[in-house]
């Protein structure tokens, strides 16, 4: 692309490369709040589809997403790429912020499969397509989970149950949904790594 | 049973976050000492991440983007220094050449740079006012003696990180380093680069690398 000025000087404009999410967390750990903002456009969407999932309520997932990029925010300097991807960690920190909040309220809620949201925000604009690729792929893993494992996975991760609080939910041992947990998120690993 | 055996246990739940506050604190605890159970649990956050990449996204409600950068606590003292030091070239800039934005400051730069090299024309005076119209770095060629500058318009590498300047040729097995760049500053590159040759910039430590530790953040071919 060089621009042609009175056929003397000739003005190369360099064209940006897009910036690796690790790039913008170091640039976070230095202050840029550019930076920040440019993963919030990358990542907000996923860390607010999770958070909708797991809090089930606007506010608080509006909150639990606040309150992650906060913490991605402040946790910038001690992030280790070598741990997994940015995107990953981001959604842990803002799933945790979820998972937090929902227990605050939780005298509030009432059961929690009762009240599922209608996901009509949803939007597959063409970036994501990648995206839903994967999770067309991640769906088909789950569903080859025997169903009681499935149940742990679920009631764990999207519903926020603690161990001691799925013990209780299923009726069961907290020695038995511990093994069931831990089989679980192995057998889901496994059959990830099939697919590929 | 040993801690570490009912530890082991526990990591996927650790990992699902689906653990309470006190199992959380020693789970972490035993992780800082335990090789085996940190590759566990690195392992049960991939497939946690999966889990998570489950979900369709959904676009956040339209003001919490501002409102999180609005609620960003203030920088640490390192990154004020830097802060300062921008604000400070920025109103040297401003008085030298009376310039009232960043981009007729740095298009007087590019002039001034053009001037000391005493190459000065019309068209190349007239290339460095095109600048202003350029949005990121540029690299300008002057017409009259064949010279290359670089000028970058990026914003302050992140603290403890430079910005530096590589040549990739045709033929050569390695990119060459041309220099440091300020985030604000401009380069010269010297005199009849090889044609194909491609400029890069990227993202390095204090004092530059000897090859780039970092994919290019800006990359033009001339
Ligand atoms: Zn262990």
């Amino acid at each position: 692309m060089a621009t042609t000025v009175a056929h003397r000087a000739i003005i190369y404009r360099m064209s940006p490369v897009e910036e690796s999410d690790g790039v913008l967390v170091a640039r976070c750990g230095g202050g840029d709040e550019d930076a920040l903002a440019a993963l919030y456009d990358r990542h907000g969407g996923a860390a607010y589809g999770l958070a909708l999932r797991v809090a089930r309520d606007a506010g608080l997932a509006e909150d639990a997403v606040q309150e992650g990029f906060l913490g991605v925010w402040r946790g910038a300097r001690r992030f280790d790429e070598r741990r997994g991807s940015v995107r990953s960690w981001i959604l842990s920190v803002v799933h945790h912020k979820a998972v937090d909040l929902v227990r605050r309220e939780v005298a509030r809620r009432t059961d929690p499969s009762e009240s599922v949201p209608e996901q009509a925000g949803a939007t597959d604009v063409p970036s994501e397509v990648l995206a839903s690729f994967e999770r067309r792929r991640i769906d088909a893993a789950l569903e080859r989970l025997p169903r009681a494992q499935r149940d742990v996975l679920a009631l764990a991760y999207f519903d926020g149950l603690t161990q001691q609080e799925l013990a209780l939910r299923l009726g069961e041992p907290l020695g038995t949904i511990k093994s069931r947990t831990h089989a679980a998120l192995g057998r889901l690993r496994e059959i990830l790594q099939e697919q590929r | 049973m040993t801690d570490h055996d009912e530890i082991a246990l526990m990591v996927a739940a650790h990992a699902l976050n689906a653990l309470d506050r006190a199992d959380e604190r020693r789970v972490a605890r035993h992780l800082a000492t335990c090789k085996d159970c940190t590759r566990a649990y690195r392992l049960a956050l991939d497939a946690v991440a999966a889990l998570a990449a489950s979900v369709d996204p959904i676009p956040p409600p339209l003001g919490l983007r501002g409102r999180i950068l609005a609620a960003l606590p203030a920088v640490t003292a390192d990154e004020v220094v830097i802060d300062e030091l921008a604000a400070q070239r920025a109103l040297r800039a401003t008085r030298r050449w009376r310039a009232t934005t960043a981009a007729t400051a740095v298009a007087a730069i590019a002039a001034s740079i053009l001037l000391a090299a005493q190459h000065r024309t019309i068209d190349d005076l007239r290339a460095s006012q095109a600048v202003v119209a350029a949005a990121g770095p540029v690299v300008i060629v002057s017409g009259s003696t064949g010279h290359h500058v670089l000028l970058t318009t990026l914003k302050d590498a992140p603290a403890g990180r430079t910005y530096q300047v590589w040549s990739i040729s045709p033929g050569t097995a390695r990119p060459l380093s041309l220099g440091l760049v300020a985030g604000g500053g401009t380069l010269r590159l010297g005199q009849a680069l090889p044609a194909g040759t491609t400029i890069a910039i990227t993202v390095e430590p204090i004092g530059g690398s000897t090859a780039p530790t970092t994919p290019p953040i800006a990359s033009v071919a001339i």
